[in-house]
């Protein structure tokens, strides 16, 4: 990069060779009466005026100095006293000539005369990388800037600087160490002088902001020599503007190369270095980059296979039924069919469809009777993307199925779905459990509350029938009272064979027909004989299985209630015995008695059913019977002509059904 | 003979009956004759009877709830055969519709429930036998 600068300058020194100077006699005369010109330099000043690493007085100012030599024909002798106020001091005391950089200020036009400006070097504020944002001097109000003594730009900031604390420094370089170091807060200066001791050192520093003031470089000279001022005008005057544009441009932007020593021989050896090994470096990540690569693509692959099998595992075993659907819809966009994409090994299991005919086919081709609710739902989830879950009746399959749709891609839709039919009916079971359960409590607790009457009405008597001393009276009440107990006695009886007829477990066993018919007769034998009901058991060998005591309730309970509705026929008769149909054995108990209605026939195994306040029992009694059948895994029913007719109850047990093999 | 007028206590359960017939003969005593029955069609018998012997009856207290025949038809059967007899029904539950039907077609002097205020009871039965003074 030097080399090309270097190049230039050098080209623009040959290209424009000087104009020799147009000087008075007296001019020349005094040029060649003075000899050599002391001049004074600010040697730490770069790029201005300095001395390079050889000593030699180097810097803007002095190829200027150099032209006005060429031009001229006057010999300078360069003086340098380390302080500038010190060379300064010596223009006034006159040790020295002149100077080749300098600002006009008033102080200073006391003692030297100044030339024309020869460059203008803007004046800056530097602050630090990271500092906040400075546009001007207002900005540094109450801040520490730093200037050099003696430098006009201290003049100018202890004139236009408000309220800011200078602190003064022997040169650029130090004030800039010091700002490096964040012990000031900014640095003003010129602008030349400042970025090329930043660069040189690489503070992380940048420059701020300008001033409105720019440094104007002059030459100064002693005040008795006007001759040379205008002699250094006229000189100046031959350097275009070209030149000294170039001048300074090679200064302010391309110094630290102006030496040429071994510095920049190093400095380019080591960037070599660097760049190879940045270059190494990075190709050394890069490897590293495509190992990853590739071994994260292959970790990918791998659990991508993982995943798909356990995918496929998961399809494939899974209880619930899965299948994957496209949506089909008219032109407005409302589900009309639905395409199979997928199905799995439950799906068949659940519906009958096999995946392998019905992918690739539509539910209209495939289940045309299918409700429409059914597309309208699983569109919906397919066009919106919200999940349904539902339970629906398929007529189709004649089951309940409980289904959960979503939609994995667009204008797809998933569903999952498992049987519940058993869950349902069993719900359903349980509910009509729940009612006839409440039914039966709030029967019961009517039941009992006739007899409580009874014995609070009685009591009453009692209490007033005493009071008369009247015994006949008393003993009457007591036995109403009696009554009414044994009745609510009996009442809570069978509501206890109702619990255990739930809960207790059935403990079967062979039973002999004419056996437990007689123990049962003799429980009723009394009623049947006052009411003259005749009692006929046939197949007296038949062997019942089921659970004795439970039997013998059941035996009882139809008989008693076949003496309640025995009317009054000519011969009341009951019969017991086992008839057989189809492949099963029917116990049956007939009777000749009132008969039952038509629409009665289910109703009087309703436990709310009471057809007879008056008798003994409460209307559990048939009921009863139901839940000894059924706890037999048996069924019960009743068949009647109609009324006046007679009626029969029919009962079959089945207690080892569960535990049954199938014969072939 | 001297002929007297007399009432009919109906009720499936021989305590309300006997309750009933106590409570009324304490407070009326010898005014009047009183009748029991444990069914309808043993009732209708009862009055035919009575009716027969030319004893007046005047009032019928009638259950609703009995097997066989339930009180409002047996009512509404003896407001067909003699429709000076007056009736009050008690009952434990009577169903609200057959109730309105019996009102229709039957002039139920009151409806009470079971249990049974004694005094109500009373009051009721002297206003039937009240409107006897005016409408015999």
């Amino acid at each position: 990069m030097w080399l090309w600068f270097f190049l230039i300058t050098f080209g623009f020194t040959w290209a424009t060779p000087p104009k020799r100077l147009e000087l008075t006699a007296a001019e020349s005369t005094w040029i060649a009466t003075h000899r050599p010109i002391r001049l004074g330099i600010d040697s730490q000043r770069p790029p201005i005026e300095f001395r390079d690493s050889k000593g030699i007085p180097s810097g803007i100012s002095l190829d200027i100095i150099e032209r006005i030599a060429q031009v001229s024909g006057l010999q300078f002798q360069v003086v340098d006293i380390r302080e500038w106020t010190a060379t300064l001091e010596g223009v006034r005391q006159q040790s020295i000539d002149m100077v080749s950089a300098a600002r006009p200020t008033a102080a200073r036009a006391e003692f030297m005369d100044f030339t024309k400006p020869y460059m203008r070097i803007p004046m800056v504020i530097v602050t630090h990388e990271n500092a906040g944002y400075v546009d001007d001097l207002s900005a540094l109000a109450g801040k520490k800037v730093g200037s050099v003594k003696g430098y006009a730009s201290s003049e100018f900031l202890r004139k236009e600087g408000s309220n800011l604390s200078i602190i003064y420094f022997e040169n650029y370089a130090d004030a800039l160490n010091q700002l490096a170091r964040g012990t000031l807060d900014a640095v003003v200066g010129n602008l030349a002088a400042l970025s090329y001791e930043m660069r040189l050192r690489k503070y992380p520093l940048r420059i701020a902001a300008p001033l409105s003031l720019e440094s104007e470089l002059s030459m100064g000279v002693r005040k008795d020599w006007p001759e040379l001022v205008s002699i250094l005008n006229k000189a100046l005057a031959t350097i275009s503007e070209q030149e000294r544009t170039a001048i300074k441009n090679q200064w302010i932007y391309a110094n630290t190369a102006m030496d040429t020593s071994w510095d920049s021989v190093i400095n380019g050896i080591a960037a070599g270095t660097i760049f190879l090994l940045c270059i190494i470096v990075i190709f050394i990540l890069w490897n590293r980059r495509l190992h990853q690569e590739i071994s994260e693509r292959r970790n990918a692959e791998r659990i991508a296979l993982e995943n798909e099998r356990k995918y496929r595992m998961l399809f494939e075993h899974m209880q619930q039924g899965f299948a994957l659907h496209e949506i089909i819809t008219d032109a407005d966009n409302h589900p009309i069919d639905y395409r199979y994409l997928e199905a799995n090994p439950a799906f068949q299991q659940l519906t009958g469809a096999d995946p392998a005919v019905i992918v690739g086919k539509t539910v209209s081709e495939i289940m045309p009777e299918t409700e429409a609710y059914w597309i309208q739902s699983f569109g919906q989830v397919a066009l919106t993307g919200e999940p349904l879950h539902f339970e629906q009746y398929s007529r189709t399959f004649d089951r309940w199925f409980s289904t959960w749709t979503f939609n994995p891609a667009p204008r797809q839709f998933a569903v999952v779905f498992s049987d519940v039919t058993e869950q349902h009916l069993q719900r359903e079971r349980m509910q009509a459990q729940n009612e006839s359960m409440s039914h039966f409590i709030y029967t019961v607790s009517h039941d009992l509350k006739s007899p409580l009457l009874t014995v609070a009405n009685f009591a009453v008597e009692l209490a007033s029938d005493l009071e008369k001393g009247d015994t006949p009276a008393v003993l009457e009440d007591l036995k109403y009272i009696g009554s009414a107990t044994n009745r609510m006695q009996k009442i809570v009886d069978e509501l206890q064979l109702v619990a255990q007829a739930g809960s207790k477990k059935l403990q079967s066993s062979n039973i002999l027909l004419g056996e437990i018919a007689q123990e049962v007769y003799s429980a009723v034998a009394g009623r049947y004989t006052s009411q003259g009901i005749q009692f006929v058991v046939h197949n007296k060998d038949h062997v019942l299985r089921g659970d004795k005591d439970r039997i013998f309730q059941l035996l009882q309970n139809l008989l008693d209630n076949a003496a309640k509705y025995i009317g009054s026929p000519a011969e009341p008769k009951v019969e017991l015995g086992v008839e057989k149909q189809g492949m099963e054995s029917v116990v049956y108990v007939r009777d000749n008695g009132v008969g039952i209605a038509p629409e009665n026939l289910t109703k009087v195994f309703g436990i709310f059913e009471k057809l007879n306040k008056a008798s003994d029992g409460s209307g559990i009694g048939l009921a009863l019977a139901k839940g000894i059948v059924e706890a037999h895994q048996g069924r019960i029913w009743a068949t009647s002509p109609g009324p006046g007719q007679g009626s029969t109850f029919h009962f079959t047990l089945d207690p080892d059904k569960e535990n049954r093999t199938i014969q072939p | 003979m001297k002929n007297r007028d007399a009432m009919l206590i109906v009720d499936d359960e021989p305590s309300i009956t006997y309750l009933l017939k106590k409570e009324i003969s304490r407070h009326f005593k010898e005014t009047f004759e009183y009748e029991t029955a444990f069914s309808a069609s043993q009732a209708l018998q009862i009055i035919d009877a009575m009716v027969a012997d030319g004893i007046r009856v005047i009032l019928i207290l009638s259950d609703w709830l009995m097997p066989e025949m339930k009180g409002d038809e047996f009512l509404m059967k003896v407001h067909a055969k003699h429709p000076g007899i007056r009736a009050i029904m008690i009952s434990g539950y009577a169903d609200p519709e057959a109730i309105d039907a019996v009102r229709a077609r039957v002039p139920l002097r009151a409806f009470l429930g079971k249990p049974w205020d004694k005094v109500q009871l009373i009051l009721e039965i002297q206003k039937c036998i009240a409107e006897l003074e005016v409408i015999p």
